[in-house]
C-alpha cells in the first residue's frame, strides 16, 4: 500500500498518511465489508480514491501555465499532426526483454517516482490511475494538446531514466560478478 | 485507411489494447509502416505496455526494501487505529 501511494505521491510524509487514513476509513466502514473481494482489494480500493482525491487537490495546485517554446512548438503540432516535433530517440537496450526482470520494476518505480511533479501528476493520473483526458485536463487547467505534450515529455524523461539507472544496475551486477 | 493525427488521438485518449478489435489492426498496421509516426506512436505502445507490466508486477510482487514503510510509521498507525477504535 505504502509503494501504490509513494510511486504517485512521490512524499513518503503525504504517502504515510495517506495509508493511515485508509487504515482509519477501512475501520469506520468495517460494518460494510461483505467479502466479496479480499480484504486486500478492499483496502486497495479505499487507498485508491483517497489517492485520486489527493492528486486532484495537487493537481490544482500546481502550475502548469509556464509553458516552454519547446513545449508550444509541440502543442501545435499535436494539434495539427498528432506528433510531437522531435522523434523519441532510440532505446539503449530491448525493454520487452527485460519485462519478466523483478529488478527492472523496481527500477522503474523510482524512476516514476523521481518525474517532476507535473509529469508525475499527469502520468500517474492518465497511465496507472486511468482517469479520463477530460478529468485530467479540468484539475490541471490544460488543453488535451498540451497534456499530450507533459505526457510525452514524462514518458521520455521515465526512458531517460530507466536507461541510466538499468546500464548502471546491470554494470554494477557485472563487476560483482566478475569480482566473484 | 487511417490518417497519422486519428492513430496519435486514439492513442492519447485510451490505451490501443482497448480499442475496438478492427480499429487495432488497422492502427498497428499503421504504425508499423508509417515512417512519419510510425517511430513516435511505437514509443507510445511500448510505454502503455511497460506501464500495464508495471500495474501487473506492483500488484503481485513484494516491494523494494525502500518502498517499505519504516517500523516506526507502522508503530504510529497502530498506534491512530488503536487511539480510533477506543474513542468510537
Amino acid at each position: 500500500m505504502f509503494r501504490y501511494a509513494y510511486v504517485r505521491l512521490k512524499d513518503h510524509a503525504v504517502a504515510q498518511d495517506i495509508v493511515q487514513e485508509t487504515f482509519l476509513a477501512a475501520m469506520k466502514a468495517k460494518d460494510r465489508y461483505q467479502g466479496r473481494s479480499s480484504e486486500r482489494s478492499w483496502l486497495m480500493g479505499i487507498l485508491r480514491h483517497k489517492l485520486i482525491d489527493h492528486l486532484r487537490k495537487a493537481a490544482r495546485e500546481v502550475k502548469v501555465d509556464d509553458m516552454e517554446s519547446e513545449e508550444f512548438v509541440d502543442t501545435l503540432m499535436f494539434k495539427e499532426a498528432g506528433i510531437p516535433h522531435w522523434r523519441p530517440p532510440k532505446w539503449q537496450f530491448n525493454p520487452r526483454k527485460v519485462f519478466e526482470q523483478k529488478e527492472f520494476w523496481d527500477v522503474f518505480s523510482s524512476c516514476l517516482a523521481k518525474l517532476d511533479k507535473r509529469m508525475n501528476l499527469a502520468f500517474t493520473m492518465k497511465e496507472l490511475e486511468d482517469l479520463s483526458t477530460e478529468e485530467i485536463c479540468q484539475e490541471l487547467g490544460v488543453e488535451p494538446t498540451y497534456l499530450w505534450v507533459i505526457l510525452y515529455r514524462a514518458r521520455n524523461s521515465l526512458k531517460a531514466c530507466l536507461e541510466k539507472n538499468w546500464k548502471k544496475r546491470n554494470t554494477g551486477a557485472r563487476e560483482i560478478n566478475a569480482a566473484v | 485507411m487511417l490518417r497519422c493525427k486519428q492513430v496519435s488521438d486514439a492513442l492519447a485518449s485510451g490505451k490501443y489494447w482497448e480499442l475496438p478489435r478492427r480499429k487495432r489492426i488497422g492502427l498497428r498496421m499503421h504504425v508499423a509502416l508509417c515512417v512519419v509516426c510510425g517511430p513516435f506512436n511505437r514509443f507510445i505502445m511500448l510505454m502503455q505496455d511497460m506501464t500495464d507490466h508495471y500495474v501487473k508486477h506492483e500488484q503481485n510482487d513484494p516491494p523494494p526494501p525502500d518502498m517499505k514503510l519504516s517500523e516506526e510509521a507502522r508503530k504510529k498507525i497502530r498506534e491512530a487505529c488503536r487511539q480510533n477504535e477506543a474513542t468510537s
